[in-house]
């Protein structure tokens, strides 16, 4: 079953530009133009793109914030600017940029506040709770006033107070936007716990691509208001960076090895660096024919990083 | 969900945001009750300023300074009641520039009730307090029986004014959905509403009555029902029943006022980020 769905999704913004005292000009600013796909329950979808590409219009359409101009679509059996109240309910949405979080009140409180507007069983909120509380590490915090909270323990907060009506889908628009290493970290390990022990659908929409490699099988990439991709993360790979590189470490230090159809682009010493397309060989076969001619001692394969692969397509576009 | 099951779902939620409000408030205990000693003080500033127009104005020859006082402190309380209970609804205007309007669509509950309950002016504890001061004293000595009709006349004068107060507070916030900057317009609106509700409605133009009776019906707030409990005659030919029908009126400015704001939700658009 789709727990998300989109047909033809356009989204027009007028903007006014003013130049002179008086005079603006007026002109229309599609944001998203025509977007197409289906998230199945239980998957968890990287959706991607430069600034300004039209990621967190789609997510505010899909969490009913905004009325789209054209297309259709449902999340959780729901049209969602006709049904929000309805679909708020079913939904957990986090907004790295924004808050849900009562600024003033100690964020215990606004999670108890939360259970009141949500008309969560306290039962229920208590093991929400106590689960967020114990994979965040919001156990030392809960008393402190939200505004007086680092930048992290927020977003730990922002995720839990997402999570306590227990949603069946969840959208993050940039949830790791501005957050230290180890924040980080901990978000996306919760982040894939949640989605394994839970099911929970995920739409996960970042620039930082490091997120979706941890996390996401599946990516969509928008540029521009459109999606120019659509599918899994090592076909994009294949498609677009067929190329892989051996790092070998050869007993001895000698001449650049020849060895047909892979390239020999760097040497330092005892360490080589072969780049091969993965059609030509596997990497098992490239390691066998250098190993014919040569003595190993160590060896990596590096895949090549998805950021420059997804810059390649953003390239290609324009 | 039935309407009767909405409308409790609804009130249990602003009581929740409310005290949560108030829980916050709290926190800066000495600065509240600063504000609410200058809510007061404001609006007893107020208050002298309408007894010296009244000093002022022979045309109010029929109209005791009493009575002035009467309909001073009705129309103070009716609209400090409204202020209190939704006047964090002004707040819209700053959450549709800065985007924030977004988490009030993100939760289960109405976009009135989330934002009317988000910031619960506790100050105006003060301003309500120097009018129902005044309005208890004005109502002892301006010569009414306490009987059943006129208890209920004032308990029905002072919540339909607070309603119609609260449509004029709703639509002047719905409107910063088009227009941002519609704040000051709106303060004028009920702020100012609010002032010329403390004056007899004939101490106004023509013009200037036909709007406020007819148009965005403040002479229902307090002038028009005062006059049935005072037992007044009325110089400006108002039909008599109106005298009596504030309830509907507040019912039916609200709910247009409601429809408006629900257009302005729709309308709006967040913005980039
Ligand atoms: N409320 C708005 N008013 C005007 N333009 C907007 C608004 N929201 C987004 N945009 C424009 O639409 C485009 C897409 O924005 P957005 O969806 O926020 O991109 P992303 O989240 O991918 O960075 C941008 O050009 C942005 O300037
Ligand atoms: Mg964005």
């Amino acid at each position: 079953m789709n727990v998300v769905e989109t047909h033809g999704l356009t989204k027009n913004f007028v903007v006014y530009e003013r130049n002179g005292l008086i005079r603006r000009t007026r002109e229309v600013r599609t944001a998203v133009a025509d977007v197409s796909f289906s998230v199945a329950a239980g998957e968890m979808v990287g959706y991607v793109g430069p600034n300004g590409a039209g990621k967190s219009t789609t997510v505010k359409i899909l969490t009913g914030i905004l009325v789209p101009d054209a297309g259709t679509c449902s999340v959780a059996g729901f049209v969602p600017h006709k049904r929000r109240l309805e679909l708020a309910r079913r939904i957990g949405v986090v907004f790295g940029q924004r808050s849900n979080l009562w600024w003033d009140l100690p964020l215990i409180e606004s999670f108890d506040l939360l259970r009141h507007l949500y008309r969560v069983d306290h039962q229920k909120h208590q093991a929400n709770l106590d689960e967020c509380v114990e994979r965040l590490a919001l156990e030392d915090v809960l008393k402190t006033p939200v505004r007086q909270l680092s930048l992290g323990q927020r977003m730990r907060g922002e995720l839990t107070a997402a999570l306590l009506h227990g949603p069946t889908v969840l959208f993050l628009d940039e949830p790791t936007i501005g957050l230290d290493v180890v924040s980080k970290a901990a978000v996306r390990d919760f982040l894939a716990d949640l989605n394994r022990d839970r099911n929970t659908t995920v739409l996960l929409t970042t620039h930082d691509l490091d997120d979706i490699e941890r996390l996401c099988k599946r990516l969509l990439i928008i540029d521009h208001g459109t999606v120019i991709y659509d599918g899994g993360l090592n076909e994009l790979r294949d498609e677009y960076e067929p190329y892989r590189t051996l790092v070998v470490d050869l007993v001895t230090s000698g001449s650049p090895l020849a060895i047909d159809g892979a390239e020999t682009v760097k040497v330092d010493g005892p360490r080589q660096w072969l780049r091969f397309h993965r059609d030509r060989y596997s990497a098992s076969e490239l390691i066998n024919r250098v190993g014919e001619v040569a003595e190993i001692r160590d060896l990596t394969i590096e895949e090549p990083d998805i950021e420059s692969v997804v810059a390649k397509i953003y390239t290609r576009q324009t | 969900m039935s309407v009767q099951a909405e409308v409790s779902a609804s009130w249990r939620a602003y009581r929740h945001l409310i005290g949560a409000s108030v829980r916050a408030q709290m926190q800066f205990r000495t600065s509240l009750f600063m504000q609410m000693v200058a809510s007061c003080a404001l609006t007893a500033t107020n208050f002298i300023e309408v007894l010296v127009i009244f000093d002022h104005l022979p045309m109010l020859g029929n109209w005791s300074a009493v009575e002035v006082a009467f309909l001073y402190g009705a129309s103070g309380i009716g609209f400090g009641l409204c202020d209190m209970a939704i006047g964090s609804i002004e707040r819209t205007g700053e959450l549709v520039r800065t985007g924030k309007f977004d988490s009030i669509m993100l939760r289960p509950v109405g976009t009135l009730v989330s934002i009317a309950g988000s910031d619960m002016a506790l100050r105006r504890v003060g301003g309500i307090a120097q009018a129902a001061l005044v309005f208890v004293v004005a109502s002892a000595r301006v010569g009414i029986e306490f009987n059943v009709r006129n208890v209920v006349l004032i308990v029905v004068m002072i919540f339909g004014g607070t309603a119609i107060f609260a449509a004029v507070f709703l639509a002047t916030a719905a409107i910063q959905f088009w227009m941002v900057g519609a704040n000051e317009i709106g303060n004028a609106l009920t702020y100012g509403g609010n002032y010329l509700t403390s004056f007899p409605l004939p101490v106004f133009s023509g013009w200037l009555r036909r709007l406020l009776a007819y148009v965005v019906p403040l002479a229902f707030c307090a002038y028009l029902p005062a006059l049935a409990i005072l037992n007044k005659p009325d110089e400006l030919g108002i039909p008599a029943f109106l005298r009596y029908a504030s309830p509907a009126v507040a019912a039916i400015v609200f709910l247009a006022a409601y429809g408006f704001w629900r257009l302005g939700v729709r309308h709006y658009r967040s913005t980039g980020s």
